[in-house]
């Protein structure tokens, strides 16, 4: 019996439907969606985009070998896709993963314009990251030149792409809670409200943020095919659209965020631990993995990805998950320079975790629902959550139980220098249970611990566990 | 897209995939043979005229020839008003 399930963000193109079948990546075309593929599979980018990995590797499968009721009766065409690794999305990317991304999206729409396509949407969805590399998935989006029309995709592109960049940019805001908060973005007359006075003057403003607001206000009652007419009228051309991406992508390519820009370089030397204590964490990664064959292991509170590199030895993908963007957005320069397509930067604060989200809540699934780990590290990360975040340990070993895998974890004693330091913020006696014995002993309910390690300065301990099936 | 799939119960589970493709194609079969295939494709991304307005302002010089040149179409259009009518009549009948 086949295991068919539908894409649940897959609905809002009809002529191009995304399913997973046993495992494999599946789109569907309707006659139109067909049509349109046709003319993407012979225009001279496609396999050179495929080649240099900027679009999902995709070929045809005959109809034939699919299931009837796979297939339904609307797919006249069948494409299978490569499988990503692990999705994450623009809300879990950082300033110069969106900026990454948004590139590759122009680059790929401008090498679409040359051979008279052009794309039907500009969304920031529409990509994924294999490591440090952005990967366009969406080849539904892809559509024959309709002659005298703007791009259709300007405003979405706008809203989930540049204005974040822009936000993030110019303002210092991140732009991830933005993101998170509407998946369709942010609209024009909300940003531009956000941009005043000498703000506008900062490059893209005024043309991208004000007067597109403005003109959305004062448009809001035309008919855009009414709107599409006149523009055609009144001259707009094929090559006018080249120009608005091209004048777009100047754009991106020049937005920098400040602080990621200069701040990065102190970074990696504010650390505390001595290089004695790295060597040690590192081995006992290395024993903990090695030989196992984890396919999937999140480094969660992984930081500067120090030990995501050192578990990447040991396994096929790695997850870098943290809530710190200035530090992974300097782990994504450096990945993205080394061609790195194994280590993950995800951005995420692991006691507020991205939910499900979109239609339903189902069309972007919440980060821990969309795959299963075979390994997990939580290197210094317990007491961040349990006395800054004010969560329960208890609560702590059953989330990590829950993520069903081995797991590789380190408890910070309350008189080590970093928990003392968070502690010093919190009323004495507060987090009285904050202790190696209480930890050890919740571990040890919910995990068989296969290592043991104390530190040589007694203040930190490192645990090699595997979860207890609950009964 | 693409997800790795996920924990939970997908969506999708349980309901008859035909019913499925059927809510997915309506219509386009139909607007193929007449031809006007195109404008139906544009429903799904709800086209905002200010954002397709502004890209000719984004597109420089040229791309501002044709904003003025739409906004004086704007300005001398109650002059051309029989030509206006029969252009959003001929939409209608499009529809």
């Amino acid at each position: 019996m086949s295991n068919l399930e539908l894409e649940p963000a897959s609905f809002r193109d009809p002529a191009s439907t995304v399913a997973y079948l046993d495992g494999r990546v599946l789109r569907g075309l309707t006659k139109e969606g067909a049509e349109d593929f046709g003319a993407l599979s012979s225009a001279p980018f496609f396999e050179a985009a495929m080649t240099e990995g900027r679009l999902v590797r995709t070929t045809e499968v005959p109809l034939e070998e699919l299931p009837q009721s796979v297939r339904g009766d609307a797919w006249v065409q069948a494409l299978e896709h490569e499988r990503i690794p692990f999705v994450t999305y623009p809300y879990e990317w950082t300033f110069s993963m969106l900026k990454d991304a948004a590139l590759v999206h122009l680059d790929l729409l401008l090498a679409a314009l040359e051979a008279d396509l052009t794309m039907k949407d500009g969304y920031a969805y529409n990509l994924a990251f294999v490591g440090a590399r952005p990967v366009f998935i969406d080849v539904g989006s892809f559509e024959r030149v309709r002659p005298g029309e703007p791009w259709a995709g300007y405003r979405q592109f706008c809203q989930t792409m540049l204005y974040p960049l822009l936000l993030q940019a110019h303002k210092d805001i991140r732009f991830q809670p933005w993101l998170r908060g509407q998946v369709q973005g942010i609209q024009p007359q909300e940003l531009a409200r956000l941009f005043s006075g000498t703000d506008r003057l900062r490059s893209g403003v005024l043309k991208h943020v004000t007067l597109h607001g403005a003109m959305d206000q004062r448009f809001s009652g035309s008919r855009a095919q009414d709107t599409q007419k006149e523009l055609k009228a009144a001259g707009f051309s094929t090559e006018l659209q080249k120009a608005t991406v091209t004048a777009i992508r100047k754009l991106v390519s020049r937005l920098e965020w400040s602080r990621s820009a200069s701040e990065w370089k102190d970074y990696q030397h504010t650390s505390t631990y001595t290089d004695a204590e790295r060597q040690l964490k590192a081995a006992f990664v290395e024993r903990a993995l090695d030989g196992r064959g984890t396919r999937l292991l999140f480094d969660l509170g992984g930081n500067d990805g120090t030990y995501s590199r050192v578990a990447a030895r040991h396994a096929d993908y790695v997850v870098c998950a943290d809530g710190d963007d200035l530090c992974l957005d300097g782990l994504y320069r450096a990945l993205r320079q080394e061609g790195n397509t194994q280590v993950l930067p995800a951005y995420l604060d692991l006691s507020d975790p991205s939910p499900g989200l979109g239609w339903r809540g189902r069309e972007r699934a919440g980060f821990f629902d969309r795959a299963r780990p075979d390994a997990v590290l939580a290197l210094a990360l317990l007491h961040h959550l349990a006395i800054t975040g004010n969560v329960p340990l208890a609560e702590l070993v059953d989330w990590l139980h829950g993520l069903g895998a081995r797991l590789v974890v380190e408890f910070v004693d309350p008189t080590d220098p970093m928990a003392d330091r968070l502690l010093a913020n919190k009323p004495a006696g507060m987090h009285g249970d904050y202790r190696r014995e209480v930890f050890e002993r919740l571990l040890e309910a919910r995990f068989e611990v296969v290592e043991r390690e104390e530190f040589p300065s007694g203040t930190r301990t490192l645990y090699h566990a595997t979860p207890r099936r609950t009964p | 897209m693409l997800v790795s799939r996920c924990g939970q119960e997908p969506v999708t589970r349980g309901i008859v995939p035909d019913d499925l493709h059927l809510t997915t194609s309506s219509g386009s079969g139909a607007a193929l043979a007449t031809g006007r295939r195109r404008f139906l494709m544009l429903a799904y991304l709800d086209a905002a005229s200010g954002s397709l307005i502004v890209q000719a302002i984004v597109a420089g010089a040229a791309g501002a020839a044709v904003f003025f040149k739409l906004g004086w179409r704007r300005i001398t259009s109650p002059f051309r008003r029989r030509t206006a009518t029969a252009e959003v009549g001929e939409q209608r009948d499009e529809r």
